[in-house]
């Protein structure tokens, strides 16, 4: 790993004049566990590291009348054990739960698993792709069965994160705090297709850092639910992922929030599919035309069409589930 | 299974050096720092074939903190190889590159980073070639040659027994197929690493992580040009190997040159990168099997043609080239068969020996192919293995000859743990294996005994066994320890180890084709007898008894039918030595396979002094819509001989089938274009705590006459069938059969598309 | 060590004494100068630095609590655990493996807590209670953990044993009687190339009966 400065700041107000001093040459660093990993790779050669760990506020989970606020430093593993998360955010627990391993869940925090970098092989490998500054991605024409079905373009990534679906499906937004003061983003306006910018995937810039997520108390009667498909048990990202809230009164879906993830560079909400099932009531025939039309638009690359079948299987399991069938 | 009256062989032992590795004071290579201690690197190829026009290490030399950069010139230019008269590697490039990963020079320097640093200041002027990676189209004439003047077929063997044409014109049924495997690597925790340490005049001491240390050192010594007698070397713990660390790297030769040129100790630990590209992987195949049978089942005639991708250089290619067909039926009997195998040169990282050697791959495709024939007749695979199994004095088509067989009660054991009608979505599998005993032929020229014990007793009632056997962690020190006090009858405990080091210990093979157990078992067994012989004789004298009526057990000697009229262990030593004087009590053993003869061109020959057999059943349960497959429990029943710490066996039976399960349903090395790009732990998966099954294990004693006590293999062959178990077992419960490994969601999901179409 | 311009700057400013520049940061008055010469705060029972920057390539002394112990130890920022401990202090029953926090060899307990100390900085865990291997029998005799392994051959070629065992008493700290289960998921960010997982289940499940008869986990 190439050497760099070290900052320590105590309070936000530091980590954020820190990082404008540094005029895009640092990094922040929360758990550390995606960052180290692309550092020691030389994929990020940062000159500085600005480390959020010793800000106190940072890390707090405080629940209040209408939402749950969860400092961006809050570590997966305290969210998969805090009980109130557990009976009212079951899917953020559920989503946490099946994040790395449990050193990874030890070490690694909510906000740095929404900003994690993507796994793409040829992006953290000896490859210089579109979104380290060259022209292909090479997952077109070479290896990608890993890669994004829909939504992909110029570059094939898909998002890494667990969290991101779950807390896309619970209609989170998260806090960004810059040099000008904070802002408040719907977390479906955070992520970024490469299509905006193949660089990255988010709205950060450079000089902001993301503080908090604000997740909204699910109405009465919503139920969670999230769902992984993988290889191994442990360690895996998803090959493609589930993350559905649903209301179900009187027989008929009152609202439904369906997000897919490992499929597309962003996490995917799957609008068309809850259309089919929004006000009506949840019957097998429209659980079926639900799971087709989640991915309509798709397009996979040579050896990722199974992924198709795999989200398919996950919504069906989802609605199934969740409806009681 | 307790048949015998052992007071140690045949009970659960735990590890001699359990505490050592409980409390983290188990010293590996990775562990060793000394004085002065430099820090190596190697440069490699970025390229998978490149002519090296150019090597310039002017930059990297000037860099504070670098103490020596070698390139090939600092060599001998001596070619390098697992067999002798095939050495076809360079410690470091001399003119070209053949794979991504290949050496190209190395640096010492006084911190590992900086070391890293020097690298990216060697410039290399290369031209590049064109590379080939598909061993089929290696093949062609037109192919780009990969080792210049010769065409890219590094091995080619093949043979006849009886008539295979005839064959399948008698058969029933014929069936064809084609099966694929995947390269895969060992992925020991432990990263290939050694410390080399030169001291002037002449004399090098190298620890490093390696399955043996005369082979190590023979290998050293034939690529620096210097005496046997000159090198040391001396193997720590060895934190895995699995096959993937039998043979000299260039790195070791490199880290030698350094220390050489430094005068310091210099110490070279591969990254995780470098020993998924730049080691061993398993080879991968494409498997052509014709097998005919008659209506019953019984095997008339089974043709293979078999291309192994081989990779940069031949490594171990020609003997898993030879035991790739050598292993084509057994434990099964056909009347008619014919094998082909080429192994093919290809610009990849360069395949080797992996647990089981060639044989997983051969046995994935004719267990895949003989439950399709089963299914297709209406035969229960069981009852088809029955038919065709090996017994208790056969003598194979290519002259194997089985001196102990327990396949047949493998099989009924098997059997009458299969549960009958299962709900959808679950299956059985069934497959099984037969495996080597260590082998019979010699890899390089030597007059010494393939395996050498000494034990001496000392005075205070313990002895020490010196040997030269390298233990990787399968507990083969542990066995030997067990067989010293059980022949000496004293305990576990007693003995003393001193093991693995070329300048202490006598010559020994090392840790590969399952052999220690037998061979060295018997070098010890024989080495205790004689010091037993010594002892008995004294303590006759003293007590007045013949030898004949003496018996060691419990830490004494005494008369057999008069228990209480005896001595103390510790006492005969001290007798036996004051009758003679005051010489030490020393016994030496060795064991030397018969003559074995086996010829790699017309395939005949005893491979092993003993064979291992096994069957086993995989359960599985499957998501059909996830192409998820979980693998619930496998029952194995493997015939290991006696077994002498029923503990570790049933521990290399787990190991066996944890690196089985991985490597039939997660793992594979993702190649393009030469480039590895899942040389890490994220994207090559190894099986985890969560994901492996339960095993039950039954063990099938057959008392080997040759073994000792009777034992024979246990730490390979189980892997073996693991693989087509896990295989069938998905076919059973789905109906979709898979013919490349591994058996991925990605390829479930399309298998039980083409079912449904 | 390459001299870049971002050293000279910090060397100037390695004269700017701690208590200043630390009634600076109290202040709220971040100077500019002082955080482009790199300088961090670190409580002083942390860290020793004669120096005060904390920069790329330059390395100052730290204090590691590690199984009770003080340890001094100069790093770069760079430095991680697993490197500190095995290199300088030797400590070498904790192992890398991977460098990637993709096998579970190199686990230590941070504050009572299994992590990868392989994507742990060192500077990190200054001011934090490290605890390794090497920490957890006590003279001769082996912790109960430890036993548990050894009568289950729980190992065989050793390797992934000491960040096992680290796992093992990391969750037995938690939950003194996981159910098989509890134990399964809590030890599988921990690779055993040699599959004696079966035997590891066995030994947790047995070292928390002995635990727990002994009273409490004193690891």
């Amino acid at each position: 790993m190439k050497g760099f400065t070290f900052h320590k700041p105590r309070s936000l107000k530091e980590a954020l004049a820190m990082l404008k001093e540094a005029d895009g040459k640092a990094k922040i660093m929360a758990g550390g566990t995606d960052l180290l990993g692309a550092m020691k790779d030389g994929i990020m050669q940062p000159e500085r590291l600005i480390n959020l760990q010793e800000i106190p506020d940072l890390a707090n989970i405080r629940p209040d009348n209408d939402r749950l606020h969860l400092g961006a430093l809050v570590s997966l593993h305290e969210i998969t054990v805090h009980p109130s998360i557990q009976k009212r955010f079951g899917i953020l627990a559920q989503a946490a739960q099946e994040v790395g391993s449990p050193q990874l869940r030890n070490m690694g925090t909510l906000g740095g698993n929404l900003c994690q970098r993507p796994r793409c092989w040829y992006y953290r490998g000896d490859f210089v792709c579109l979104k380290r500054g060259g022209d292909q991605c090479f997952a077109v024409t070479g290896q990608n069965k890993y890669h994004a079905v829909i939504e992909g373009g110029p570059c094939f990534i898909v998002h890494p994160s667990d969290t991101a679906p779950a807390l896309l499906a619970m209609d989170a937004s998260v806090r960004i705090a810059g040099p000008d003061g904070e802002k408040i983003a719907a977390l479906e306006k955070f992520f970024m297709t490469p299509r905006d910018n193949v660089t990255r995937e988010n709205i950060l810039e450079p000089d902001q850092i993301l503080t908090e997520i604000m997740v909204p108390l699910p109405r009465e009667g919503s139920r969670g639910i999230y769902l992984k498909a993988r290889e191994r048990r442990c360690w895996d990202f998803a090959l493609a992922s589930v993350a559905l809230l649903l209301n179900i009164d009187d027989g008929i879906c009152q609202e439904i929030r369906l997000v897919l993830g490992g499929i597309a560079p962003i996490p995917f909400r799957a609008s068309k599919a809850e259309e089919v099932l929004k006000g009506k009531p949840i019957e097998i025939e429209l659980i079926d035309q639900a799971c087709r039309m989640a991915l309509s638009g798709a397009r996979p690359l040579a050896s990722n069409a199974y992924k198709l079948e795999l989200t398919q299987a996950l919504i069906k399991q989802a609605l199934l589930t969740l409806s009681n069938k | 299974m307790k048949h015998h009256n052992y007071s140690i062989i045949g009970h659960r032992q735990p590890a001699v050096d359990a505490a050592s590795k409980a409390t983290g004071q188990a010293q590996y290579t990775v562990d060793i720092q000394l004085p002065g201690m430099l820090w190596g690197k190697i440069l490699r190829s970025k390229y998978p074939h490149a002519r090296i026009l150019n090597i310039d290490t002017s930059k990297a030399e000037k860099l504070a903190g670098i103490k020596a950069v070698i390139t090939h010139k600092d060599t001998l230019g001596k070619k390098f190889g697992f067999v002798r008269n095939t050495a076809d590697q360079y410690p470091l490039a001399v003119d070209k590159v053949r794979y991504i990963g290949d050496e190209i020079a190395a640096v010492a320097a006084v911190a590992e980073d900086v070391a890293e640093e020097a690298l990216a200041l060697i410039r290399v002027d290369y031209e590049v070639l064109p590379a080939v990676f598909d061993p089929l189209e290696a093949i062609d004439p037109e192919a780009p040659l990969i080792h210049d003047g010769q065409n890219n077929i590094s091995a080619r063997l093949a043979w006849e027994f009886g008539n295979v044409e005839e064959g399948f014109g008698e058969s029933d049924f014929v069936r064809q197929d084609t099966f694929y495997t995947q390269p895969v690597n060992h992925c020991p925790l432990e990263p290939h690493a050694c410390v080399a340490s030169f001291e002037p005049p002449d004399h090098l001491t190298v620890w490093a992580s390696t399955q043996g240390v005369f082979y190590l050192r023979n290998q050293l010594s034939r690529t620096l040009d210097m005496p046997i007698s000159n090198i040391r070397v001396i193997r720590p713990q060895v934190g895995g190997a699995f096959g993937g660390k039998i043979e000299l790297f260039p790195f070791n030769v490199c880290a030698a040159i350094l220390s050489q040129k430094t005068g310091k100790p210099v110490k070279i630990v591969c990254t995780r990168e470098e020993v998924f590209t730049a080691t061993r992987c398993r080879h991968p195949m494409i498997i052509h099997l014709k097998t005919g049978v008659k209506k019953d089942g019984a095997l008339v005639a089974v043709q293979a043609r078999i291309i192994l991708d081989g990779g940069a250089y031949n490594s171990t290619g020609p003997v898993a080239t030879y035991l790739a067909g050598a292993f084509l039926c057994l434990p099964l009997k056909a009347r008619n068969i014919k094998y082909e195998g080429f192994r093919v040169y290809t610009n990849k990282p360069v395949c080797g020996a992996q647990r089981g050697h060639a044989v997983p791959q051969i046995r994935f495709a004719i267990e895949s192919q003989l439950d399709i024939i089963a299914e297709t007749l209406g035969l229960d695979p069981i009852e088809l293995h029955l038919k065709n199994a090996v017994q208790t004095g056969d003598v194979t088509l290519n002259k194997q000859v089985i001196t102990s067989c327990g396949f047949s009660e493998c099989l009924e054991k098997i059997k009458a743990q299969r549960s009958p009608a299962l709900p959808e979505g679950k299956g059985i599998g069934f497959a099984t294996c037969a495996f080597v005993s260590g082998a019979t032929y010699h890899l390089f020229f030597t007059t010494e005994a393939f395996a050498n014990a000494i034990i001496q007793a000392n005075e205070d009632g313990t002895v020490s066994l010196i040997t030269g056997v390298a233990d990787i962690g399968q507990g083969s020190d542990t066995v030997l320890a067990m067989i010293t006090a059980e022949e000496l009858g004293i305990g576990v405990k007693d003995i003393k180890l001193i093991t693995a080091d070329t300048d202490l210990t006598p010559y020994d093979w090392g840790s590969g084709s399952s052999r220690v157990t037998y061979q060295a078992g018997n070098a010890t067994k024989m080495a205790a007898a004689q010091v037993k012989k010594l002892l008995l004789e004294a303590v006759s004298h003293e007590l007045d008894v013949y030898p004949e009526e003496l018996v060691a057990r419990d830490g004494r000697i005494f008369v057999r039918d008069r228990p209480e009229k005896g001595i103390s262990f510790a006492e005969a030593v001290s007798l036996a030595q004051k009758s003679t004087g005051g010489e030490p009590i020393i016994g030496q053993g060795e064991f030397q396979p018969q003559e074995a003869k086996v010829n790699l061109q017309s395939g005949e020959g005893n491979t092993s002094p003993a064979y291992s057999f096994g069957a086993q059943l995989a359960q599985v349960e499957i998501d059909k819509e996830l192409g998820k497959v979980k693998v619930t429990k496998m029952v194995v029943a493997h015939d290991c001989g006696l077994a002498i710490n029923p503990m570790a066996i049933e521990g290399q039976i787990e190991g066996s089938i944890a690196m089985g399960h991985g490597q039939a349903l997660y793992e594979e090395l993702i190649q393009e274009k030469g480039q590895t790009l899942n040389a890490d732990f994220i994207n090559y998966r190894l099986p985890t705590a969560r994901d492996v099954p339960e095993v039950e294990t039954m063990l099938v004693e057959s008392v080997d006459p040759g073994g000792p006590y009777g034992a024979k293999e246990s730490g390979e062959g189980i892997i073996v069938s693991t693989i087509p178990a896990i295989a069938n077992a998905i076919s059973n419960a789905t109906g979709g059969r898979i013919h490349s490994l591994p058996l991925t969601p990605e390829k479930l999901l399309k298998a039980l598309e083409q079912k449904t179409k | 060590m390459k001299e870049k311009e971002g050293n000279k700057k910090g060397k100037q400013l390695s004269s700017v004494s701690r208590r200043e520049f630390i009634k600076g940061l109290g202040a709220g008055a971040l100077g500019t100068a002082a955080l482009s010469g790199g300088i961090i705060a670190l409580k002083e029972a942390e860290a020793h630095p004669a120096e005060e920057s904390l920069e790329e390539g330059i390395k100052i002394p730290l204090r590691l609590k590690i199984n009770g112990i003080r340890y001094k130890v100069e790093v770069e920022p760079r430095y991680t655990l697993v490197d500190v401990i095995r290199d300088q202090l030797q400590l070498t029953g904790t192992k890398k493996a991977c460098d990637r926090g993709e096998c579970g060899a190199c686990t230590v307990l941070l504050d009572g807590k299994p992590v990868y100390s392989c994507m742990t900085l060192a500077i990190t865990a200054a001011g934090r209670d490290i605890m390794t291997i090497e920490g957890l029998a006590s003279g001769e005799e082996l912790h109960p953990i430890q036993q548990a392994f050894l009568e289950n051959d729980a190992f065989q070629c050793g390797f992934c044993t000491s960040g096992q065992i680290m796992a093992v008493n990391g969750l037995l700290k938690q939950n003194l009687n996981p159910s098989r289960e509890e134990a399964r998921n809590a030890l599988a960010g921990n690779i055993c190339r040699c599959g004696t997982y079966t035997r590891i289940l066995e030994a947790t499940l047995d070292a928390s009966q002995r635990l727990r008869k002994g009273g409490g986990n004193r690891g």
